[in-house]
């Protein structure tokens, strides 16, 4: 008698021993491979052969549709079940499972209400009894492990459920691992492309400043991109006849597409600006140019002002672009240069741009801008408005790298704690 | 989370954009717009007063809405416009770009002209 407890108790012992290498060999598998697929597959296969079950089955819920839809299916009939079986929360065994986040033993699935006849019906399949327990990442079901008909044909144990419901730990926790792999790898993506982004469109930025012998004027200008990349550009055209082009812009979206339009632009508008005729003039033509390659309805702010560097006398012309500032040093106002008309360029073919005149006095300057410099929102959601901009101009400067650091400074002083949405430019010319 | 819908109207469809649009959303957007000036709709009205933001590339699915329609001779007209979404227009003179109503009914009135 004693001989025989003591070889039932042996033989239980050695049951859990098997029980425990066969999830130590689930953990292995789960940290060799980040295949989600492949996880599932080997885990239920290790599952099935320690339940010594016929078939089993992981279903997950779709996020979109939310129906749970099959995973993985093994056995006999698993790849018919994999293709066809899509059940609804509540539906079948596994959709009770699926609502309640309970696990549950079937010991006679036919005779059992909850059983959906329509998998055997499809596959042909005798289920007889189910063990099935919900998979659960961070109180959140994800979806339902099952195995169906012990080999020895008894129902399914209390026993069998507390290690059938740790394999389940182990899938939630391999496909919770699989998915934060999966995410991981497509920000990966997305931070390389923007990556590619910013550097198109560093790269077609000017990278110094013109400067002047005759000590006429000074530039500079400045962008901080936002995470996501803006399409903001500056560009500088020198003239032969002492003139100097002043090119802010915006181009719509962001991102790569965004990047490379404003490549192809900053290269077309220098085209442009060598044929003769008035800012508006180029503007009407490249206008045309980008209406006629329309791509998927981007489009481009801009504002073009020519600057006399022996008069002092600006040509300006804007595309829906906002208004410069005119800082008067000498009367110490700051005042927005209003330009008639003036839409976006890329959206209507036949319009026609105004040009407008303004004669600097030495010493003034003239700043260029985009909207994400009035449009930077802080923490209380409040812009930091072109109100609060002239009013920050209005002083005595140094020079144009002051105004321009100094803009930005303030700017992200103002939304310190709050994210940057859009990039910031700025551009400062003086007459000197 | 975005979500448009659409309405048949006697003279063309009625879109109604709720949620914000912007580079994530603004495809969602696009794909309802494209699939109805493939079928050269003629007019087209898009209810913007449940959308409280709207960024370029929201501006410029609308821009490419607009420059379809005018391949036919159609119309793609704007309103309900909350102040947040209407400042995005008129910063960048867009305003003079689109049709814009305060709402749906001086829209329809529009049309009936």
């Amino acid at each position: 008698m004693q001989l025989e407890q003591l070889q039932e108790e042996l033989r239980q012992l050695r049951t859990r021993v098997d029980n425990l290498s066969s999830l130590i060999e689930v953990s292995i598998i789960i940290n060799s491979t980040l295949d989600l697929d492949e996880v599932i597959n080997l885990v239920m296969e290790k599952a099935q052969s320690v339940m010594r079950a016929e078939a089993s089955s992981v279903m997950l819920i779709n996020e979109e549709t939310g129906m749970l839809e099959c995973e993985v299916a093994l056995g006999e009939v698993g790849s018919q079940v994999k293709e066809k079986i899509v059940l609804q929360i509540g539906e079948g065994i596994a959709g009770w499972v699926a609502k309640t986040g309970e696990p549950l033993i079937v010991p006679d699935a036919p005779s059992d209400p909850r059983f959906a006849r329509k998998v055997d019906e499809e596959t042909g399949f005798q289920t007889r009894s189910i063990l099935a327990v919900p998979l659960i990442v961070k109180d959140r079901i994800i979806g339902v492990a099952e195995v169906i008909n012990r080999v020895d044909g008894r129902p399914f144990s209390e026993d069998d459920l507390h290690l059938f419901s740790t394999f389940g730990r182990q899938v939630a926790l391999a496909i919770e691992n699989a998915r934060m792999h999966r995410y991981m790898l497509e920000r990966q993506k997305l931070e390389q492309q923007l990556e590619a982004a910013r550097i198109i469109q560093e790269s077609f930025m000017p990278q110094t400043f013109p400067t002047s012998s005759k000590d006429q004027f000074q530039v500079f200008a400045k962008t901080q991109p936002a995470a996501s990349i803006g399409g903001d550009f500056y560009d500088f055209i020198e003239y032969d006849n002492n003139k100097l082009g002043l090119v802010m812009g915006d181009v719509s979206g962001k991102g790569i597409p965004a990047a490379l339009y404003m490549a192809r632009l900053v290269s077309d508008f220098r085209f442009y600006t060598q044929i003769e005729g008035t800012v508006a003039d180029t503007l009407d033509k490249v206008n045309r140019l980008l209406v006629e390659r329309g791509r998927r309805g981007m489009f481009v702010t801009l504002q073009y002002i020519l600057a006399d560097l022996d008069t002092g006398e600006l040509e300006i012309a804007s595309a829906g672009h906002l208004p410069a500032i005119h800082i008067r040093a000498k009367a110490r106002e700051c005042i927005p240069i209003e330009v008639e008309g003036g839409v976006p360029l890329g959206i209507l073919p036949h319009f026609h741009f105004k040009t407008r005149r303004l004669r600097l006095s030495h010493g003034d300057y003239v700043i260029c801008f985009t909207d994400g410099i009035i449009e930077a929102k802080n923490r209380h959601g409040n812009h930091f408005s072109l109100s609060r901009l002239l009013n920050f101009l209005n002083r005595s400067w140094l020079s144009p790298d002051d105004i321009v650091e100094s803009l930005i400074g303030e700017v992200n002083h103002f939304f310190r704690g709050a994210e940057q949405h859009d990039d910031l430019t700025v551009l400062a010319f003086q007459w000197c | 989370m975005l979500d448009v819908s659409t309405r048949d109207i006697k003279k063309g469809v009625i879109i109604s954009i709720t949620g914000d649009v912007d580079l994530y959303s603004s495809p969602e957007v696009r794909k309802v717009i494209i699939d109805l000036t493939d079928k050269k709709t003629k007019n087209i009205l898009v209810d913007l007063s449940s959308v409280s933001y709207m960024d370029s590339s929201g501006v410029a699915t609308l821009v490419e809405g607009l420059q379809q329609v005018g391949k036919y001779g159609g119309k793609l007209m704007l309103f309900g416009l909350e102040a947040a979404v209407k400042e995005v227009f008129e910063l960048s003179r867009l305003d003079k770009v689109f049709e814009i109503y305060p709402d749906e009914q001086t829209a329809l009135d529009h049309l009936k002209k």
